[in-house]
Formats: structure tokens, sequence, C-alpha cells
């Protein structure tokens, strides 16, 4: 295999399965490669790719979850589209972020690396298996997944680093600072209800 | 082929089996699956709709009760039901469709008192092929209430006029201050369901109805007593419960499992969200006024048993 090079990506435009190895395999390089250029047909269906793959995992793993949304079609519906909103709002709110703090960069761009970020997702359904596995498979499930967790997480950063051309430390703030309103609103919420 | 769609099939094939796997290996691990005695726990006052939500107590409903017992009956698997039942009974029209699901169920059924099981809670029982409770469980009852509550003096304080027209002549009955006349035809009334819930006792624990008869002034019983007068067939609880569900369905190796209805879906708990809300600022506004006249109201000439 080739070494990760900005050149080798830019030889030629990047197809889906390229794109889709590439965020795993070369991640740095591919999200500089895809931040070039308009990626939102590659991301967008590798992005409800992952969640079919994630949806599906949670609804055959977890069948209370399933009832509570109606029923396991209902809840990969309500699970995919909830997803989508998400990232939509997360994309929204790290942009507007990132232009109150003076950052350059085009939305639909990090829309595109957002979406990529969630690529490894899939690898929940393999982890799913450990769940199967007696003694440590719970442990095992339970470290795959926060893993994975971390791994999206920091694909995240890396896509608002990439989008706005920032160090590291601002695009972890732009990226951490909506998840923490979105909380701190919740814990508003939460209190207003218990305080009425 | 290009080394990464190699790895992009092989990834998707890696993805594919997985979900296969878990499928397969999820596909038998639902609870009603495992086990081959169904335990089905019945809370609270029994009625044809459910429960108050100021109390938030589920209640007991012939619609949930025919749920669970279609849940147990669709089950090949389940080869006899222990009802768990803690109940101060509740309306006599709704414990009457329960008991007749519990007697028409074609597998046995056996109930296990919790802490009280009197009044439409006993009237639910008897139709079980075997009745178990504890020495201290609380049944009985044996017996009708109701009550008639008169608003016009409220309404009046409160500069309401209300004007009652009816057609028949004791139409008014629920609207108009109990006249002498008219209190014998509520007595009478219950008289008639005083003598149905005897006939039942009767005929469901197999008794004698002068016997029954002797024992149905209201009075209730421990559960000691209960097996003395023929209402219990056993002390003990839900373990002995299912031992006797194990004994009638002929299973050698019990294990119980419990039948739940599945979770409502979340737009029916967003549907109930107003009106909870409603009756939350009721309360809060209201006190605890609210509740005890809401549930006056709720018992105005309705025979409970």
């Amino acid at each position: 295999m080739q070494p990760e090079t900005d050149e080798n990506l830019s030889q030629k435009e990047l197809g889906f399965a390229e794109t889709v190895i590439g965020i795993i395999t070369s991640p740095a390089a591919t999200v500089r490669e895809v931040s070039r250029g308009n990626a939102l047909r590659l991301a967008v269906p590798a992005f409800f790719l992952a969640l079919l793959v994630t949806n599906t995992t949670a609804v055959l793993t977890e069948p209370e979850l399933a009832q509570l949304l109606g029923g396991p079609g209902a809840a990969l519906v309500v699970l995919t589209a909830f997803s989508f909103l998400y990232l939509l709002s997360q994309s929204g709110l790290c942009y507007s972020l990132a232009r109150l703090f003076g950052c350059r960069g085009s939305f639909a761009t990090l829309l595109s690396l957002l979406a990529l970020a969630n690529v490894p997702s899939v690898f929940s359904a393999p982890l799913a298996l450990f769940r199967f596995v007696p003694g440590a498979g719970g442990f095992l499930h339970g470290l795959g997944t926060f893993l994975l967790a971390v791994w999206v997480i920091a694909l995240g950063v890396l896509a608002v680093r990439e989008t706005f051309q920032l160090p590291t430390g601002r695009a972890v703030i732009i990226f951490f600072l909506p998840l923490f309103l979105v909380l701190l609103l919740v814990v508003v919420l939460v209190l207003a209800a218990a305080l009425t | 082929m290009s080394n990464k769609k190699w790895i992009f099939w092989a990834l998707c094939l890696l993805v594919f089996v997985s979900l296969a796997v878990t499928a397969l290996l999820f596909r038998d691990r639902t609870p009603a699956a495992r086990g081959n005695i169904g335990v089905i726990t019945l809370t609270g006052a029994i009625a044809e709709t459910g429960g108050d939500a100021l109390q938030a107590v589920d209640g007991i409903t012939p619609y949930k009760v025919r749920k669970l017992l279609q849940q147990a009956e669709d089950n090949g698997q389940i080869a006899a039901v222990v009802l768990r039942l803690n109940s101060p009974g509740g309306s006599v029209g709704a414990s009457q469709e329960i008991a007749a699901l519990i007697r028409d169920f074609p597998r046995p059924v056996v109930v296990s008192m919790a802490d009280t099981a009197t009044s439409g809670g006993l009237y639910i029982s008897v139709f079980a092929d075997r009745v178990v409770a504890q020495a201290g469980t609380i049944t009985g009852s044996i017996g009708v209430i109701t009550s008639h509550i008169y608003l016009g003096e409220l309404f009046e304080r409160l500069g309401i006029t209300a004007e009652i027209v009816t057609a028949g002549e004791h139409k008014g009955l629920f609207a108009e201050p109990l006249t002498p006349e008219r209190r014998e035809l509520l007595q009478d009334l219950l008289d008639d369901l005083h003598t149905q819930f005897i006939g039942s006792v009767a005929e469901g624990r197999k008794l004698a109805p002068e016997k029954v008869r002797e024992m149905a002034t209201g009075e209730v019983f421990t559960g000691a007593r209960a097996q003395a007068l023929g209402l219990v067939d056993r002390l003990g609880g839900l373990p002995e419960a299912v031992e006797e569900a194990a004994q009638l369905a002929g299973v050698a190796d019990p294990q119980p499992v419990d039948i739940t209805l599945p979770v409502p879906p979340w737009w029916e708990a967003l549907g109930r969200f107003p009106a909870s809300v409603l009756d939350r600022l009721t309360f809060a506004l209201l006190g605890k006024d609210a509740l005890f006249l809401q549930q006056q109201l709720d018992n105005h000439l309705v025979p409970k048993w």
C-alpha cells in the first residue's frame, strides 16, 4: 500500500469506496482532500449507510428501544431522522461559532466532513458480537464502543480543523462548545421542570 | 480493482455478516421465549379504563388483562399462568369481564395474592384453578359499595344555578338528593349485585351458596382465615403459586417468566402529555381537595366490589 500523501490522493477524484476506506485508513489525508471540493454527493450517502448499520445494530440488540419507538421499522426511521437532524444542528452550530470567532470556511465542506466522521461507526455491527462472548465479552464490547466514540469525535475535530484551517486546540473548542451548550440547555430544562 | 475497493467490499461483507449473526443470536433473546410458567402482575384498582394520572397508578383493566392473557396463549411454551394480584377491587362490570377471561383461559391459571386481594380482587380470583395467598394477605370483603354525591349546595355557594330536567321518574337519581324511595331503589340494585357476587364465589370456589352468604358481610379476612373458609387453596407466595401452576400443567421443571405489555410507543406518551399537564396543574392549584373530589365524583353512584 502506498504511503498516505496528499499527492497520491489528489491524482484523481475520490470515489465512494475510496472515501469511505480513506476515512478509516488514512483520515487526515482523506479529510484534507475532501475539504478541497464539494463532497456532499459522497458524504451524505456514506453517512446514511453508516446510520443504517448503526441503527440496525441498535434495533437488533436493544428490542426495548425498538418497542419504545413503535417497532423495528419505526425505530429505524426515527433514529435515522434524529441522527440527521443532529448532524445538521451540530454543523450549523459549529459553523456559526467558527464564524463568530472570525474563521472562514464552507458550510457544505463542514457538513460533508462531519457526515464522513460517522463512517467508523459501521464497526458497531461487528462490535455487537462481543456481547455474546462469555466472560469478558461485555467489557470488550464496552471498551470497543468507547474507542469507537473517541474515533468519531477525533474525526469530528479533524473535520472542523480542516474546514476552517484552525489549530487543533481551537478546533476542539469549536467542536465541543455546541455539545456543551446543548447539555447546558438540557440541564436548565430539567432544573426548570423540577422546580415547577 | 484497487486495494481500497477490496477493503471496502471486505468491510461491507464483515458488516453484513455481523448484522446477520446478531439478528440470529438475538432472535431467541425475547424473555417470553425462555419460560414455561407465565407470571402476570396485576396491581391497582379494577376499572374499565386506565389509572388515575394524579395517583400515577396504572390499575387493572379488562383490556390489559385480555392483552396479557392473549400474549401468554400465543406463546406455545407457556404451559400455565400465575396472576400475581394486588388489588382492593373496583368496578363491577370490569371485575366480571376479567373473571370471565380467567375462567375461559385454555391453560391452568393460579392466582397469587400479594398484600391485598379484596372485593373485586377476590372476585376475579375465584375462577382461577388455584388460589395461593400469604397468611397475612388481606382478602374477603364480599360486598358492594357505592356513594351518592349531591353537589347542589356547592353550586349554590359558588353562585351556580343548576336546573335539572329529566324524563323518567327516577332519572334524577344521579343529580338530586336521595329520597327514601330512591334510596330503596339503590339498595335493591346493590342487593342484586351482592347476590351475583355470592353466586360467583360459590360457583368459582365450589362452595355452598349458604356458606358464602354467611361470610359475605363485607368483612375482610386474613389469608389464613380465607383458607379455612375455602376462599384460598394454599398459603404461600409466588414460588408456591408457580409450583401449583407447574403441577396443574404437568411441568417438571418450572421456569417462571414475566409477561408484560410492550412499552407504549413514544408518540402515545406524547399524546397523553397535555392531559397529564392539565391534571398536574389542577392538583397544584387546588391541592389534595382536587384529588379527593375527583375520586368522589368517579365513585358517584358507581357500585364497586
